[in-house]
């Protein structure tokens, strides 16, 4: 019994609704429980909920897997691209930029306005990221973790450690600035990337 | 699956041997041939099946292909070159550790080295 597009949007609300955010994964899932039901006999609610019973557990656990990997696969490909000429040349460009802006302005005030634009970013990339939790229909799962990710790291690295207290020397914090710059804004070009990469494959 | 050790460790090769006989699959589809081959003794979940495939994905040794099939996106896997390369190293070792397991398993207690 083939399934109706109405049946396949049911699988997919139903996915939503158990807690599996990533389009991607519901996609993956949809077509699995879709495939499964339609090599059964009878109707299709009868049969979904029949395959819910017995198998929304390990639908779960495998969301977790996913979850995990997207998590995963995020860290290692931003780890990858932080290895690579375009973070080079990033930082390359940040820092010669202070360095000039330093025969004009003293260190504490290229550290406070790097502070200041690095704060900017934060607030852009938090309200990119909220978009898509609140608003966007398609969040993809490691187009999230990589901007989720660092935002966890500079949550920790800004707020918690306050690295203008503990590093006395300008010079320090202002390379510690320029690398936040930097790997800020490689995220951001990494999770826009990304997400035209899964657009154009999951285009159908 | 099986809730064993020995068949949870040997998961990815098995799927890697899948896909290099059959071009590419689905991960229902990877379930019914496991399931077909072994005439139902090994039965793959999905929460084990998915991670194992995208950890995989992850790792470079497949890659994947999404196509529109009866009103739904269905993502097909593919070895990559590197899994390929991958699988053969894998299947041996996975056929040396059997043929090792069998020595043991199989072999007579010596009489001798009994006390």
């Amino acid at each position: 019994m083939k399934l109706t597009e109405e049946n396949i949007a049911f699988i997919d609300s139903y996915l939503k609704n158990s807690g599996v955010r990533y389009i991607d994964v519901r996609y993956e899932m949809t077509d699995h429980i879709a495939t499964a039901l339609e090599e059964r006999e009878g109707g299709f609610y009868e049969n979904f909920r029949q395959y819910m019973l017995e198998n929304k557990k390990s639908l779960l656990k495998s969301n977790t897997g996913f979850v995990r990997s997207a998590r995963n696969r995020a860290v290692k490909l931003l780890v990858k691209n932080m290895a690579g000429s375009r973070f080079a040349a990033l930082f390359a460009t940040v820092f010669f930029t202070a360095l000039l802006l330093k025969s004009y302005f003293l260190a504490a005030d290229i550290v406070e306005g790097f502070s200041m634009i690095f704060n900017l970013i934060i607030i852009f990339v938090a309200a990119v990221y909220g978009y898509n939790f609140y608003k966007s229909e398609k969040v993809f799962s490691v187009a999230d973790w990589v901007l989720k990710a660092p935002a966890l790291v500079l949550y920790y690295l800004s707020l918690i450690l306050r690295p203008n207290r503990l590093i006395d020397n300008e010079m320090v914090l202002l390379l510690y600035y320029c690398f936040l710059l930097a790997f800020t804004v490689e995220a951001f070009i990494t999770h826009r990337q990304l997400m035209i990469k899964y657009k154009m494959q999951f285009k159908g | 699956m099986k809730n064993s050790p020995l068949y949870k460790g040997s998961l990815t090769t098995i799927i890697m041997k899948l896909l290099e006989e059959n071009g590419r699959m689905y991960g229902y589809e990877i379930t019914q041939k496991v399931k077909g081959i072994t005439q139902g003794e090994l039965n793959i979940t999905e929460g084990a099946l998915y991670p194992a495939l995208h950890k995989l994905e992850g790792e470079g040794l497949l890659e994947a292909e999404v196509e529109k099939v009866d009103n739904r996106l269905r993502k097909y896997y593919k070895l990559t070159e590197n899994g390929q390369k991958e699988t053969v190293n894998r299947l041996t070792e996975l056929e040396n550790f059997i043929s090792n397991m069998q020595a043991l398993v199989k072999q007579k207690t010596n009489p001798d080295l009994q006390l």
